[in-house]
């Protein structure tokens, strides 16, 4: 499979798996003023990798 | 024809990895989390009809053991929910990787939420009623978040200062800052003198510089006696000499580094 092919779909996996997560969060954090920073391409991938790999 | 109608306990994915819908709600939670289906069974008992080959399926009575389980949350996803029973309150696991206090209501219509997902997500043939009214009554949903207090039940050493949980608000934080300051800002020197008072008023700095709440004095003493006799090996005395030449408490043999450069 082409390498950036593979990539995006990775990334795809990684951003619905933290969508899912931060659905569930949002029920259970109170109402900040300083919403979480949305993160990089790179750091869901991080993410992602480190929830499959444990 | 009459239908033909069965009660079935029919959790069955065909592939919890797959992105194919599941065909009923006992499916649908069962593929969400299925450690706690295979511990605590079923999600749901439901009514089977089928008529004319067609099928429809009813959720009629929920398993509340089971989603009392999965109010702690999907592992896959880094998720954790506990309910600290010393201090009667929940916490959950942050992205940050902090523990954060939470409540019996928030839990609830994070349930309320799942049923109504679940409902929305699946096919034409099940019927989406109870998902939508029955399992989302205040009543169904306090039995299940009370139920969760004695599955998810955490003792005191789960945020022990020692324990690899942290949080964000917690008595145990200020002894893990304490630990940390006597390692930074404190050393073994024959001849030198650290006062309580000195010590006191270098951490009331110290967690300042790390944005935490002062904390008081009668706390910080019999607190920090302890950590620096268990680091140096030094007892707390009474019979030292302060600054006006008056007996006070505090530590021989001890030395404060220059904290502005720690800070820094």
């Amino acid at each position: 499979m082409n390498p950036y092919l593979k990539r995006l779909d990775e990334l795809e996996a990684a951003r619905k798996a933290w969508r899912e997560s931060e659905w569930v969060l949002s029920f259970l954090r109170t109402i900040s003023s300083t919403p979480p920073p949305e993160p990089t391409d790179e750091e869901i991938l991080q993410w992602h990798l480190k929830r499959k790999s444990s | 024809m009459a239908p033909e109608a069965k009660i079935v306990l029919n959790s069955e994915t065909r592939n919890i990895f797959s992105d194919e819908t599941p065909h009923s709600a006992a499916a649908w939670f069962a593929k969400r989390f299925p450690q706690q289906s295979e511990i605590f069974g079923c999600p749901f008992v439901e009514l089977n009809e089928e008529c004319e080959e067609r099928q429809r399926l009813t959720p009629i009575h929920l398993n509340a053991d089971f989603f009392a389980a999965v109010l702690g949350g999907d592992e896959r996803l880094g998720h954790r929910v506990i309910y600290c029973e010393p201090e009667m309150q929940w916490f959950f696991l942050d992205s940050d990787g902090m523990f954060k206090p939470t409540t019996d209501e928030k839990l609830g219509t994070l349930l309320r939420g799942l049923l109504m997902k679940c409902a929305q997500e699946l096919p034409e043939n099940v019927s989406k009623l109870n998902l939508c009214v029955e399992f989302r009554s205040d009543k169904k949903i306090r039995e299940i978040v009370n139920r969760a207090k004695s599955i998810l039940a955490a003792d005191h050493t789960f945020f022990a200062p020692d324990s690899a949980h942290q949080r964000t608000q917690g008595p145990e934080l200020h002894e893990r800052l304490a630990r940390v300051f006597i390692q930074q800002v404190l050393e073994k020197k024959p001849g030198e003198v650290v006062t309580l008072n000195a010590a006191y008023l270098l951490f009331l700095e110290f967690l300042k510089g790390k944005q935490m709440e002062p904390l008081k004095r009668c706390v910080f003493k019999p607190m920090i006696a302890p950590l620096i006799r268990e680091q140096f090996d030094l007892g707390l005395r009474n019979d030292l000499l302060g600054e006006n030449q008056r007996q006070t408490s505090g530590w021989k043999n001890l030395r404060a580094m220059d904290f502005t450069v720690i800070q820094n």
